[in-house]
């Protein structure tokens, strides 16, 4: 008896199957994501408020970004507020991940503990926070005018400086949490035979740090640092609720340009403009965070 | 082959069946616009409609629906509209006073305007912008146009168009506590130096705690319009005009010495008299109210609504305030502050809206707005009413005489950024007067060459 | 050697206790707030424990607010979106690592471009494309945009988690004649359960806590979700913050609990599939 005819072959055949299991998934994406992505770039295109005025103007709002100074200095702020941001993430993160790593009594309580930052909404952590350093009533200015290191109440979300190192600190309080479990999930795979060879050899802790535990988690680390530099690059709540951008634009993260000019100055074709040069920043960094990172495989 | 076939269909309905199972209980919660589907709060039809109505549905878009007491307020005309006709019932779609623009632009967008929807002095040029009114003379008649206080009617014109018809008017005056000027030998201020000298004596450390803990004057300094339109009327009692039109073409008188004087009136208060709260460049109305509330500010500028918010989180105060004019710097200014609805100028049930809007207007309707809010009523006839002519209330009513005429830039919002912006860095202390003036200035011009 | 353990001990006790606090502050003053009646809140000061206790502020959130209904929004919400995000997940994970297809990279990168849009933009494309759907303002319609949200990273995980899993069990499965469905389902999900949890519980605070796209994409009071309630309390003509932290704390009440409860698998499903490149 002759073999049926296969119009597949086993490794076509495999291929399909696979395709079809990310499907839903892929056609999920592409209907409710590619859309509005490719909608956007192209209203970058006009001068549209979308309802009655479209013209085509074609790159004039990239060049008015790449010619104007107040572009620059948003994303000036925009990088120094993730780098900071994502910075003291790890550190923390990676602190407490390296703390909590061995069993101890107590730990687990403090576990639960310093995931709560990530649990609540944003909305409440920016109200809350807010409220805390309200010039008048906040619990920060009570305290310090009580022991007497302030002689009379400062408006700490008024003063530019300020400003920014407080929803720098608030954005590190909020998103640490979450690296400081990936670092943790990370650290409980490396094998602890190696560990313990390396202390037998005598190796002090940071060379430990330096050669074994670092580059072991290269993929861990790898991956959440792209996933967080793109996060808080694109971070628009927190802030929002806090500072609205302001004082004197010193937290005027681009998200909050692109909404003000969006929803405020009604000029969605220049939004649209600046969220393709966003995506283009986005997209740049995180191949700059793969190249460096990928170069130091073992 | 068909193997395969049938296991991609079968991968692909699964999910799609899972998802939509899961969900299938929400669609008995959907919102059709057909169907007269009305909030559980909103009354129903009541007895069965005259066999020849037909059900309607009114859609309304109202960021009054989000604010307590006002939404109530606001529900329970046209519940009593919905008692008269019980073939109309109304839908309400909320949203927050900040989102307002964003959700309008989205329904606009995808066409899905209600009939009515709330507009207001400082909202009127989007709406033109996005050319979604319908111009009320051609829907209300003269003689029904002519009971209305002409400056506050005048807020709701765009050219010769009526585009929004006010329901309520929140003139700006200043607000004050009578009882401490009374126990200070104080009068109510006539000029920006009477306010400033007031506000000094006025601040002081009431407990002997050795902190401040009262301030002579809320101010309010950030850089939305809330502030933005507070600070024009500072602008205005000194002549500046943030906008003007000469000749067809628009100008602008910011950067000149009226403005200066004007900026610098407004951020001595804070930095030479030290008579305004720490934080002005975050204080939003709501908190400078608060602080009236908590005993802790004696003066504010703001429209009559403050005193509604103010007594209603602390009824201990009535009797206690009094309003007047807005100081002088060179003349009295005010403006309505008026808020009303607008009709969708493709909307299906204009007739219906016609009526509607007439119902708000009537005394009894109208004056809900008064009693509990102290929103000034609209009508020329109903300003004898005894609530209205109180030393807290009389100085607002009053104010509105002092009108001045509102400019119609589209450009209206960006330039209280601008201007903002002026007494933002003179606050913080980051720029001079000079220096932010002539910034300003170029960027007001700016804004002006956009829109040509 | 013991008495160095010892003061490594002690610091480790001072700097978690540090941290513990700094973190704890913000939430206890958040409920000692809310637990105070509105004269005091308006008065300042530094009083952890109120002066006049009272539950008030919680029981205005529930009558002069809809916050039942802002529950049971979020609730139905997040309960459809996660079920179906992470199960589209499981597919997407098994299919990334059990089979090899052309366009397999170009699908794993074209998840990380979808991180990479500033969301704000795509606010008023989605509106128009859930009114042409005819799914605007409904649950339907929400979810849907929620399911696109979470579909990425929860992808992304499911990968790692499906990737520690050793092939050989597939194998030997299929020569005893499973099929694709049966395996997964029967064999492969069961081993990477605390992985699916954790990418539940994922999905379901991202999309518990988000405010921007239910704020713009439902307009009826009744499919309003908490953080927007939240969010709509910090009115334009007044703020009762004691009404605003007693709402701030009963929306974060349930992720709590979810968390507490299943804290052990999100954290041991994290080492049984790090999430790897």
């Amino acid at each position: 008896m002759t073999k049926p005819k296969r119009f597949l072959s086993i490794q076509q055949k495999s291929s399909l199957i696979g395709i079809c299991f990310i499907l839903p998934a892929l056609s999920a994406l592409l209907l409710l994501v590619l859309y509005p992505m490719l909608n956007g770039f192209y209203l970058s295109f006009f001068n549209t408020n979308l309802v009655n005025r479209n013209t085509f103007v074609g790159l004039r709002y990239y060049g008015e970004m790449l010619t104007k100074p107040d572009f620059y200095q948003t994303i000036f702020t925009t990088i120094k507020f993730t780098l900071l941001v994502v910075v003291g993430h790890f550190m923390v993160g990676g602190l407490f991940a390296g703390l909590l790593n061995k069993p101890f009594p107590g730990r687990t309580l403090y576990r639960v503990i310093l995931v709560l930052p990530w649990v609540i909404p944003e909305v409440s952590v920016g109200l809350i926070w807010k409220w805390i350093f309200n010039p008048v009533y906040g619990l920060v200015n009570s305290y310090l005018l009580k022991f007497r290191l302030l002689k009379e109440p400062k408006a700490w979300l008024s003063d530019p400086k300020t400003a920014f190192a407080i929803v720098v600190f608030i954005a590190i309080w909020k998103g640490f949490p979450m690296i400081m479990l990936m670092i943790t999930a990370g650290l409980q795979t490396l094998s602890s035979d190696v560990m313990e060879a390396a202390i037998i050899d005598g190796s002090s802790r940071i060379q430990l740090l330096r050669y074994i535990v670092i580059p072991s988690l290269k993929p861990v680390l790898l991956s959440s640092l792209i996933l967080d530099t793109l996060w808080w690059f694109k971070h628009f709540t927190l802030v929002y609720m806090m500072t609205q951008g302001g004082p004197e634009n010193a937290t005027n993260i681009v998200s909050i340009d692109i909404y003000k000019t969006a929803f405020e100055y009604f000029k969605y074709g220049q939004a649209a403009a600046m969220s393709a040069i966003v995506f283009i920043i986005c997209f740049v960094i995180s191949q700059l965070q793969r190249r460096a990172l990928s170069e130091k495989t073992s | 082959m068909k193997k395969m076939r049938t296991l991609a269909a079968t991968v692909l309905s699964v999910s799609m069946c899972a998802g939509l199972a899961a969900c299938g209980g929400s669609s008995a919660n959907e919102n059709t616009t057909a169907a007269a589907k009305a909030d559980n709060t909103t009354a129903v039809a009541a007895e069965s409609p005259a066999p020849d109505d037909e059900p309607i549905v009114l859609r309304v878009l109202s960021a009054q629906q989000a604010e307590n007491p006002e939404g109530d307020i606001e529900r329970s005309i046209s519940d009593a509209y919905t008692a008269l006709h019980p073939n109309v019932t109304f839908e309400y779609i909320s949203v927050k006073s900040s989102d307002f623009n964003q959700k309008l632009t989205a329904l606009a967008t995808s066409g899905d305007m209600p009939d009515i929807f709330q507009n207001s002095f400082n909202m009127l040029p989007s709406s033109v912008d996005l050319d979604v009114c319908e111009d009320l003379t051609t829907l209300f008649e003269p003689e029904f146009l002519d009971k209305f206080e002409p400056h506050i009617l005048k807020e709701g014109y765009y050219g010769d168009r009526l585009l929004y018809i006010p329901t309520q008017s929140m003139p700006a005056a200043l607000l004050y506590r009578a009882d401490w000027f009374e126990e200070k030998g104080l009068q109510a201020p006539e000029t920006w130096d009477d306010l400033a000298a007031a506000a000094e004596k006025l601040t002081e450390d009431t407990d002997g705690d050795g902190n401040i803990d009262r301030y002579g004057f809320a101010m309010i300094g950030t850089k939305d319009s809330s502030a933005g339109t507070r600070f024009q009327l500072i602008m205005r009692s000194f002549g500046c005009r943030e906008f003007y039109e000469e000749d067809g073409v628009w100008k602008t008188d910011v950067g000149n010495d009226d403005f200066k004087k004007a900026i610098q009136t407004f951020v001595d208060l804070d930095l030479v008299h030290h008579a305004a709260q720490p934080g002005v460049i975050e204080t939003s109305y709501s908190e400078a109210a608060n602080l009236v509330v908590a005993n802790k500010a004696a003066m504010m500028l703001t429209g009559s609504n403050a005193l509604g918010t103010i007594y209603s989180q602390n009824p201990d105060l009535k009797g206690k305030l009094a309003s007047c004019a807005v100081p002088k710097g060179t003349e009295h200014v005010s403006s309505p502050r008026s808020l009303g609805y607008s009709v969708y100028n493709k909307g299906e049930h204009k007739e219906v809206c016609k009526d509607y809007l007439k119902f708000c207007m009537e005394k009894e309707n109208n004056l809900k707005w008064t009693e509990i809010s102290y929103r000034i009523p609209v009508i020329q006839d109903y300003y004898d009413e005894p609530i209205l002519q109180n030393e807290d209330t009389i100085g607002f009513v009053d104010a509105i005489q002092y009108s001045y005429e509102y400019p119609q830039f589209l450009g209206l919002t960006k330039s209280y950024e601008i201007i903002g912006s002026v007494y933002q860095s003179l606050l913080t202390g980051s720029s001079d007067i000079d220096t932010a003036s002539e910034k300003a200035k170029a960027e007001m011009e700016e804004l002006i060459k956009s829109y040509e | 050697m013991k008495r160095r353990a010892r003061i490594t001990m002690t610091v480790r006790y001072i700097i978690l206790t540090i941290a513990s606090i700094l973190v704890l502050f913000p939430i206890l003053w958040m409920i000692s707030t809310s637990l105070k009646d509105t004269p005091e809140v308006m008065s300042g000061g530094v009083n952890w424990i109120p002066k006049k206790l009272t539950f008030d502020a919680y029981k205005r959130i529930f009558t002069d607010y809809p916050f039942f209904s802002y529950y049971k929004s979020s609730i139905l919400i997040t309960f459809c979106t996660v079920s179906v995000g992470v199960l589209f997940a499981i597919f997407a994970g098994y299919g990334a690592t059990r089979f090899q297809f052309k366009g397999k990279g170009a699908f794993l990168s074209f998840l990380l471009v979808t991180q990479m849009f500033p969301s704000i933009m795509t606010l008023i494309p989605f509106y128009k494309l859930l009114k042409i759907l005819g799914l605007s303002n409904s649950y339907k319609g929400i979810i849907l945009v929620y399911i696109s949200h979470t579909i990425p990273f929860c992808s992304w995980m499911m990968k790692g988690y499906f990737e520690s899993i050793p092939t050989s069990l597939d194998e030997s499965a299929m020569i005893d004649g499973g099929k694709r469905l049966q395996i997964l389902f029967q064999i492969v999900a069961p081993l990477a359960l605390p992985g699916i949890a954790s990418t539940a519980i994922y999905s379901f605070i991202q999309t518990w806590n988000e405010f921007m796209f239910a704020s713009i994409l439902l307009n009826s009071e009744k499919l309003k979700t908490l953080p927007v309630g939240i969010g709509q309390m910090n009115g334009f003509y007044r703020i009762q913050y004691n009404d605003m932290m007693a709402a701030c704390f009963v929306a974060s009440v349930p992720i709590l609990i979810i968390y507490i409860l299943l804290q052990r698998y999100f954290i041991s499903s994290l080492v049984a599939g790090a999430v790897k490149e």
